[in-house]
């Protein structure tokens, strides 16, 4: 790839890192909610309703990982493309000899890894420091989650594009935010861990791309996906990641070609 | 030979019809309605290389439409327009490449960070030979000042300050041809002045051709030897300043500042606006009575403290022009 578009990557980075008290807030947010859902599925476990699916201590490191790596879960569509959509601000990406999909995707990854990176790395340590999280099970498994926390980054940041993308050439941003994201939230492993699911669910849930955001990478840091698994995991990634790009490429093609640029 | 050509050029906006309140907001739900809009509206003109163009008229006329048009943001409805031998939207991106584009309204730099980082990102998109970027970057940096705010966030710059950064932005990798839309709004005289020179020397010294839209008659006067006027889409006028204001220009407004009233009659080619103790309003026609005449009259008449002649406003002469259309 182009310089041009890992140095865009990165002032995005260094631009969004100024956030800190953003972060901060979100953190408190996580840790008590973190908490919260702890106390549920504790109870879940007490009452012996949530047993087959995952051990109890495996499921509470999936919470808390996944309260360190929240932000990881799209919350709303790409808040700059949809902003530069609506003000027209757009004009001055397509001035430029980019290529426009790539130049907001970029964007997107810096503008979300650094409130992430800002968000985990404290609540890891503080969760480790409370003693409520295990390490890694090995140096392999800590290697390879990080590495599908990286691919679940680049998921992230392309499923943002592509619903600001739906959401203003299709006519409508807030219904497919409002719409979709519950949905998203739910099948990425937010509200109960994915293995909890019943298993005829687990069929459905395991082609879908959402899991990729957290499930994946957080059971590869417990070891509970190891062997084939983890590898089959890591290609659903990869492909997903592939898949959407491809599908935000074509919506950028099709909106460009029938672009109103309002305003000024 | 032409650098720039457009004929028959249309841009058509739809536009959601809401009749506004708790029905308009319901109704819309059930079912929008929309009209369509004719921005560019069958526009033809030719641009020859090394032109430094007015292109003027009100707001909504359709000058930022024409613009995204020519750079190629926007796919044009019907007609067709050929930049230096490109379609600027099917070839968009060859076709920046070759071009600098000034939004007036909008940033283009980096909010949060120095401009130089701005710039920095800039060097990479371009690619252009290093000695050559450096040079650029040294010559832009001196013509428009900017060396001493380089280093701070755009957020801390003042307008005048950022305008002369977003200027250097958009020419950095030596466009052939240059658009800008509104460069001076909202500027201070010294900043206005800059942008002037800065506009003035690419134009004189590199033959850069340069299509301007602005509201400021100044900027026109100071820059521009040929204007296109356009009010809703269409073309009114393409000529020379003087053709302006011939167009419109030939009324004058004057105000006067009084001791005690001042009685004037009005006649044809005179017309009072207001008359108050203190402050008397004229519209003067140029065609029918010479300016010196009735001001010396004026002061014949009683004692006048300050009094001011104000030629018509663009404003004005754009909409005088477009009012004497059949």
């Amino acid at each position: 790839m182009n310089g041009a578009y890992l140095l865009h990557c990165s002032l995005c980075f260094r631009a969004a890192l100024s956030q800190r008290a953003a972060a901060v807030a979100g953190m408190l947010t996580q840790l008590a909610f973190g908490e919260l859902r702890i106390q549920v599925l504790s109870a879940c476990y007490a009452l012996g309703v949530a047993a087959p699916g995952m051990p109890r201590a495996a499921a509470m490191d999936y919470i808390w990982l996944g309260q360190a790596f929240l932000r990881l879960v799209p919350m709303r569509p790409d808040e700059d493309l949809a902003d530069a959509m609506r003000t027209g601000a757009l004009a001055n990406d397509l001035c430029r000899p980019v290529d426009a999909y790539w130049w907001w995707w970029s964007r997107a990854v810096g503008r979300l890894a650094a409130p992430t990176l800002l968000r985990c790395v404290p609540l890891i340590l503080i969760c480790f420091a409370l003693g409520v999280l295990r390490p890694p099970q090995s140096l392999g498994c800590a290697l390879a989650s990080l590495d599908m926390l990286v691919l679940a980054l680049l998921v992230s940041a392309t499923i943002r594009v592509a619903l600001a993308l739906i959401g203003d050439w299709g006519g409508g941003a807030n219904a497919t935010a409002t719409l979709g994201m519950p949905v998203i939230w739910m099948l990425a492993g937010i509200v109960v861990p994915l293995p909890l699911f019943p298993p005829a669910v687990q069929h459905v849930i395991g082609i879908l791309p959402f899991r990729a955001l957290l499930d994946s990478p957080l059971r590869v840091w417990s070891g509970d996906l190891h062997g084939p698994a983890l590898g089959w995991a890591m290609l659903h990634q990869v492909v997903w990641l592939v898949a959407l790009v491809g599908f935000g490429r074509l919506l950028t093609r099709r909106g460009l070609a029938r672009l109103t640029v309002q305003g000024g | 030979m032409s650098q720039i050509l457009a004929s028959a050029l249309v841009k058509t906006y739809r536009r959601r019809v809401n009749a506004g309140g708790w029905r308009g907001a319901f109704g819309g739900l059930i079912a929008s309605q929309t009209t369509t809009v004719r921005a560019v509206d069958d526009l033809s003109f030719s641009i020859a290389a090394g032109e430094l163009i007015g292109f003027l008229g009100p707001n909504g006329a359709g000058k930022s439409t024409v613009i995204k048009l020519l750079a190629g943001i926007l796919v044009p409805d019907g007609g067709s327009c050929t930049v230096a031998g490109r379609d600027p939207s099917r070839d968009r991106r060859a076709h920046v490449d070759a071009i600098g584009v000034v939004f007036g309204q909008r940033s283009q730099l980096w909010f949060d960070l120095p401009v130089a980082d701005t710039f920095e990102l800039l060097r990479l998109i371009y690619r252009r030979d290093a000695a050559v970027w450096r040079a650029s970057r040294e010559e832009l940096i001196e013509i428009l000042g900017i060396a001493p705010f380089l280093g701070r966030p755009v957020r801390q710059l003042s307008l005048g300050e950022r305008m002369r950064c977003e200027l250097a932005a958009a020419l950095m990798h030596r466009p052939e041809l240059l658009f800008l839309d509104e460069p001076t709004i909202g500027l201070d005289a010294p900043a206005k002045l800059a942008v002037r020179d800065c506009l003035q020397r690419l134009n004189r010294d590199r033959g850069v051709t340069i299509l301007l839209t602005t509201h400021d008659l100044d900027d026109v006067e100071a820059l521009c030897r040929r204007v296109l006027v356009i009010n809703h889409g269409r073309l009114l006028l393409d000529g020379g300043l003087d053709q302006l204001r011939a167009g419109g220009g030939h009324s004058r407004l004057v105000r006067l500042e009084t001791r005690g009233s001042l009685v004037v009659g009005a006649r044809p080619g005179l017309e009072i606006l207001s008359q108050e103790d203190g402050a008397l309003q004229l519209r003067i026609d140029t065609r029918l009575l010479a300016i010196a005449e009735v001001v010396r009259e004026l002061l014949s008449v009683g004692e006048v403290i300050d009094l001011a002649v104000i030629p018509p406003s663009i404003e004005e002469v754009v909409a005088s022009l477009y009012l004497a259309r059949p």
